[in-house]
């Protein structure tokens, strides 16, 4: 897909990320065009997570610019964040739903708290999405009484239910079995579909095949390698190629 | 880290939470919900460890005061004696160490959890504030609470040494309820009842703060419940002394 004439909606500049001597992103620079769908790629532990998070205020850089549709968010103050996470959604890798809640209240959760709409709406909208996610029947249980990959289910649907126009998954399909990744990956291209723009932090090439269409591979701190996922598997980079078949090589 | 330099970091920490406590305190969403179970949990659920310590409490100060008086012929200055330092100090102090332990410890571990599994981020992430959602009910709920837990906790002491008095002193319960209350005067009251805001405050912010702070590792919840223990009951001796030498000051010599 060309990018030209689309409209940026993320960018970040120059980017980076330290944590006391331990430098973990160097000098980042990428742009996230409208419709788009990112796949970030790397070793665990490179930094892919904190770079998503950064972008929700989550963490704070070093030094570098994060853009969110041309407004330099960088240094917003916890309470100008709000407006921005409001339409930047964080799929969190774990769920991170909150365990005193049923699943039914983590899903109503931002919608209670963002929007005007009535109880027996916000039923209709919560069975939706957990129809979408093959999770029908959960409402009433707790997450401590669900299995990791229904949690993370749970944590995509509740992190969606706004349908925010940017979208940042960290790793949604880590440890779901092959019939609920695949669930997961149409659901990410449904909401493409619906125009949501969107980051997808992976260790999966199939998944970021199947539903990306850029893939950039993160490298001792910095984008090393990036490309529509068909090409990158033609390349010649020899780093890509040891991440891909799994080699030690570069890593 | 030095000692000191963590102590400047728990004041520091401690006053910017308080300057956020109070600039979002004002701004809606109002979470009234959630500050009336904050209000159960730490009131209501904390009356049974107030009972037993206040009740020992009584029976104790009774034996002691009453006697060491009887040796000297004072005796009947027990309940007064009693009453003063009940009011004053021994069962707002008390209250507060017991409270430190059981609603500031609960708090800590609570809010700690919470941010190792990321709870407190999904908060953030989803375009709420954990100030607002976390801390201000725990801090409300121990305001409200902690200062009439006291006032339970001087009515269960007074029962107990009055039936101490009754039956170990030979003071009759009439003479001990005039001379208890007889002489207490409003300062006396009103020296401890003030007390127990601060003290309250003390307990919730060293928790929250504590509770936010925890790091991502397992073991560091409770690393920070131990600290949030250590440090309320530190601020509970060090206030004491500087309200009651403030109350001297103003009032009371």
């Amino acid at each position: 897909m060309s990018n030209a004439g689309r409209k940026i909606l993320i960018e970040i500049k120059d980017f980076y990320v330290s944590f006391g001597d331990k430098s973990i992103l160097k000098g980042i620079n990428f742009k996230l065009y409208e419709g788009e769908c990112l796949a970030l790629i790397g070793a665990s532990g490179v930094g892919k997570s904190i770079l998503l998070r950064s972008m929700v205020g989550l963490e704070k850089p070093s030094r570098g610019k994060i853009f969110i549709e041309d407004e330099d968010v960088t240094h917003f103050t916890e309470s100008e964040f709000i407006k921005v996470r409001k339409k930047v959604a964080y799929a969190f890798q774990g769920g991170a739903l909150f365990q005193s809640m049923t699943v039914y209240d983590n899903l109503a959760f931002p919608l209670r708290a963002h929007t005007q709409l009535n109880e027996s709406s916000i039923e209709k909208i919560i069975k939706k999405e957990l129809d979408d996610l093959n999770l029908a029947g959960c409402e009433e249980k707790y997450p401590q009484e669900l299995s990791g990959g229904m949690q993370k289910r749970v944590g995509v649907a509740r992190s969606i239910i706004m349908s925010p126009k940017i979208i940042l998954y960290d790793e949604p399909t880590t440890g779901l079995d092959p019939y609920n990744t695949r669930n997961m990956e149409n659901m990410i291209l449904r909401l493409q579909k619906r125009g949501a723009t969107s980051i997808l932090v992976t260790h999966d090439m199939l998944s970021a095949k199947r539903v990306c269409d850029r893939v950039a591979l993160l490298l001792d701190g910095d984008i090393r390698a990036r490309g529509a996922p068909q090409d990158l598997e033609k390349s010649h980079n020899k780093l890509l190629n040891h991440f891909i078949s799994g080699t030690k090589g570069g890593y | 880290m030095t000692l000191i330099h963590q102590t400047l970091q728990f004041i520091f920490g401690v006053s910017i939470l308080t300057k956020n406590i109070w600039v979002e305190l004002w701004s809606k969403p109002f979470h009234l919900r959630l500050t009336l179970n904050q209000i159960y949990e730490i009131g209501y659920k904390s009356w049974p460890i107030i009972f037993v310590t206040a009740a020992s409490t009584g029976l104790v100060l009774s034996l002691q005061f009453g006697f060491t008086l009887e040796k000297y012929g004072l005796k009947m200055y027990t309940p007064r004696l009693i009453s003063i330092a009940l009011f004053r100090e021994i069962a707002p102090v008390f209250t507060a160490f017991v409270l430190a332990g059981r609603v500031g410890a609960g708090m800590t571990a609570e809010i700690s959890s919470m941010k190792v599994t990321q709870q407190i981020d999904a908060i953030r992430a989803l375009g709420s504030s954990p100030i607002k959602l976390i801390v201000i009910p725990r801090v409300l709920g121990s305001v409200l609470s902690i200062p009439f837990l006291t006032l339970f906790s001087c009515a269960i002491s007074y029962v107990f040494s009055a039936l101490t008095s009754v039956y170990q002193l030979d003071i009759s319960i009439g003479m001990f309820t005039s001379r208890f209350f007889n002489k207490v005067l409003l300062l006396d009251f009103l020296s401890g009842f003030t007390k127990t805001f601060v003290f309250a405050y003390l307990i919730a912010i060293s928790a929250c703060y504590f509770g936010m702070s925890a790091s991502q590792k397992k073991e560091g919840v409770g690393e920070v419940t131990t600290l949030a223990v250590v440090s309320s009951s530190i601020m509970i001796v060090i206030s004491d002394f500087v309200l009651t030498w403030i109350f001297f000051l103003l009032w009371l010599k």
